[in-house]
């Protein structure tokens, strides 16, 4: 069991503590922030370099983190950022297209050594990364991290209707995919 | 005494001590005939009208098992999780609801032991601040060495096409020769920070300028040096807050 986020900071802006406390937060959710951009960015090195910077982030900002919000929450905006801007930067770096980089997901899923193309788990995987970034953000959170949409407006400062929507949408189209392929 | 053993058997009544039922032999031919083609189906496949797939039978107990797998995991991840999410799932896709949401990627063996443990390990607070001070620094550096580069061009131009003769020279050839300089000064000046950086990534000689630059200018490591640990912080707080961004408007 690990402490409460409250305590966690309040060890956290404490100078003998900052680091145990710092490890703490890293220990709570590395778990869920690393299958959360792992979903979105798929290759592992990718991943880790993005929880990686991620956390570096936290760590610089976590003093001016005003407790309006969640830890969770924020935590959560910063590694979905994160990982929007390493895809970003993975288009511009090799000027292709959003289909292109799409299918080079695919691919890197494909490439994985338990891939399995009749498994349903795999299946889905692969519908998933049809989807535009932004569903696909919307749906992991929903799907993956059961996350209500009430939080995830917090997290991606977007209304609940729109999110619900964008959902469905996203559904609809995973079934699709999986129906077809 | 073989006589009279003879005489014995003679004397025994050749009659049938044992009784069959009623119309036994009548009707023992047929039980046997029947008796025979069941034992000839028993023993022979029985023919269908119906096709099975190739392979069907000797794929269907790993198929039940998987799938009974699959039932136990999405009932366990139903009351563990959120009973919302899976009555959304089940009005809009419930064959969404019979997938395993056990992650399918691999990951390296005690990643999460071991990797993870690295960020603070080494997260003394210069290393993690040398780590976000550098990327900063090293945006900086690169406006700085265009800025050089582009001063470095000027001057450059202004030197060896004007030889700083005096305004009252007036010979046609040096006025050519100003006329140059003016150029390249307002060539320069119109362009961006980006078309010039843009220009040094794709010209190596110049690059390279800039890679001196940025890897011997002691003034500008001095510079950075001299900037405080506040500086930095606000710096850092006005020019990126990592909560806010990209992921709005979605």
């Amino acid at each position: 069991m690990y402490p409460d986020d409250k305590e966690l900071l309040h060890l956290f802006r404490q100078p003998e503590t900052r680091e145990q406390a710092f490890t703490g937060i890293i220990k709570k959710y590395q778990e869920k922030l690393y299958w959360h951009i792992r979903r979105m960015v798929v290759d592992h090195d990718d991943t880790h370099d993005v929880l990686q910077n991620m956390f570096i982030k936290v760590w610089n900002a976590l003093d001016n983190f005003r407790e309006d919000s969640q830890l969770y929450t924020w935590l959560y905006r910063i590694a979905t950022n994160e990982s929007l801007t390493f895809l970003e930067q993975q288009k511009k770096r090799s000027a292709v297209s959003l289909s292109d980089v799409e299918s080079n997901l695919s691919n890197k899923i494909m490439a994985d050594r338990h891939f399995d193309s009749n498994k349903l788990e795999w299946k889905l995987q692969l519908a998933i990364q049809q989807l535009p970034e932004k569903q696909r953000i919307v749906f992991n959170l929903r799907y993956y991290d059961e996350m209500p949409y009430e939080e995830m407006s917090r997290v991606l400062e977007t209304s609940e209707g729109a999110l619900k929507a964008s959902y469905h949408h996203a559904v609809k189209k995973i079934e699709d995919f999986i129906r077809n392929h | 005494m073989t006589e009279n053993s003879s005489d014995i058997w003679m004397e025994v009544p050749r009659s049938n001590v044992y009784t069959v039922p009623e119309w036994y032999f009548d009707t023992l031919p047929g039980h046997i005939m029947s008796h025979i083609r069941f034992s000839a189906t028993l023993q022979t496949p029985q023919q269908t009208p119906y096709q099975v797939p190739t392979g069907y039978f000797d794929a269907l107990s790993s198929r039940i098992l998987s799938q009974v797998h699959l039932q136990a995991g999405a009932s366990q991840q139903t009351v563990a999780g959120n009973k919302e999410v899976y009555q959304e799932l089940q009005q809009l896709a419930p064959l969404l609801n019979t997938i395993s949401k056990q992650p399918v990627f691999s990951i390296p063996e005690n990643y999460f032991e071991v990797q993870l443990q690295m960020p603070v390990t080494v997260a003394d607070t210069s290393t993690l601040r040398t780590l976000r001070v550098v990327r900063k620094v090293n945006s900086w550096l690169r406006y700085s060495a265009a800025a050089v580069v582009a001063g470095i061009m000027v001057t450059a131009a202004f030197v060896f096409t004007d030889n700083g003769g005096p305004a009252g020279n007036t010979s046609g050839n040096s006025t050519v020769k100003t006329g140059k300089s003016l150029d390249v000064k307002k060539e320069v000046s119109v362009l961006s920070e980006d078309e010039i950086v843009n220009y040094l990534s794709t010209h190596p000689s110049t690059a390279d300028v800039s890679t001196s630059v940025t890897s011997v200018s002691p003034d500008i490591q001095h510079i950075v040096n001299d900037i405080s640990e506040e500086e930095i912080r606000q710096y850092l707080k006005e020019n990126s807050d990592p909560g806010e961004g990209l992921a709005k408007g979605i």
